[in-house]
């Protein structure tokens, strides 16, 4: 293997060295540098309301995650999955439609807070609304 | 005391890294000149090179938060403009059959030289030297560029260019090799010709 000799390459470095300093050096041109300026500026102003909206827009992203879950785990906590699933199951005879949209956890919640009677009518109302005295259950025989 | 103009001239670029857009404006008004002599020297057409400067201007505004200050800043300007020339040299030979359009150019130049009224030696030399860079790989090229021309030190290239100095040094020495053939070659062939 051949070792590099630098020295063979002087006159190479030589002539780019003397090629670089006759490189000519043209004065410097305000148009030029107006023009490339003003680019630049064109550029950067629009951005900066954006930078700002960044962490605008990430908060208002992070509020709806939350409201979204806080939502999620209100109507679906074990408490109304299992009032749901309480519904008598009768596999010859599907459940009827319920009309009237069933109450809520926190509609139950605040029913017992204003005492028994509110409670049981709440309790009556999901009950026709899931079982009205007219579903076919009722009409067919006891076994 | 008074700042010295090094001093000065790290607060400007403190103050431009900040997005100080009028402590730009005045570090570019500084390196105007010499950026415009080296497009010049790679396009050869004066309108082409001011496009070269403005957008090397513009790419170096976008990109100076991370200018970390590791090598001279006349370094860093120096590789956007090498890189903004071989983006605009892609952008022709991918419309046009001219993958060599800064040769073409080179040899036009050579041509004009040599074929002038009274030409001048030194100015022939000059072009086929420049003639000669253009048909080196882009790679070795750019390491020759910054070394002679912007007068970087290997290490600055080497950091400028995010790459060891090792590998800086052996580009140098296969483009410089590479350089010294070719000469060879055209003098072997300017000597038959006579």
């Amino acid at each position: 293997m051949s070792t590099p000799n630098p020295d063979a390459d002087q006159p190479m470095r030589d002539a780019l060295q003397r090629d670089a300093a006759q490189l000519p050096k043209p004065d410097f041109d305000p148009r030029l540098h107006s023009t490339a300026m003003r680019r630049i500026r064109e550029q950067a102003e629009p951005s900066i309301p954006q930078w700002n909206l960044v962490p605008l827009l990430t908060s208002a992203m992070v509020v709806a995650l939350l409201a979204s879950i806080a939502f999620w785990q209100i109507h679906s906590s074990p408490e109304n999955k299992i009032a749901v699933q309480s519904q008598p199951d009768h596999p010859l005879h599907p459940p009827v439609a319920p009309a009237v949209p069933r109450a809520s956890l926190l509609a139950y919640r605040t029913a017992a807070n204003e005492g028994d009677a509110a409670l049981f009518a709440l309790l009556d109302r999901d009950a026709a609304s899931l079982l009205p005295a007219s579903a076919p259950v009722f009409r067919a025989p006891l076994p | 005391m008074s700042a010295t103009p090094s001093e000065q001239h790290a607060d400007l670029i403190a103050l431009a890294r900040g997005g100080d857009l009028e402590a730009f404006s005045r570090l570019m008004e500084e390196s105007q000149p010499q950026l415009m002599g080296q497009a010049l020297a790679f396009c050869g057409d004066h309108q082409r090179a001011q496009d070269l400067v403005q957008e090397t201007m513009i790419a170096a505004w976008k990109s100076l938060p991370r200018f970390d200050g590791s090598c001279r800043f006349f370094t860093w300007l120096y590789v956007i403009l090498l890189r903004q020339h071989r983006r605009a040299l892609g952008w022709f030979s991918r419309r046009l059959p001219l993958a060599t359009l800064e040769q073409q150019a080179a040899a036009n130049r050579v041509e004009a030289a040599t074929t002038s009224a009274a030409p001048n030696p030194e100015a022939v030399e000059a072009e086929l030297l420049r003639a000669m860079l253009t048909a080196l790989p882009a790679r070795h090229r750019e390491v020759v560029r910054l070394r002679f021309y912007a007068e970087a030190s290997e290490a600055e290239i080497a950091t400028a260019l995010g790459i060891s100095p090792g590998t800086v040094k052996s580009r140098l020495h296969h483009a410089l090799t590479n350089l010294r053939r070719m000469k060879e070659k055209m003098n072997q062939l300017r000597h038959g010709a006579h």
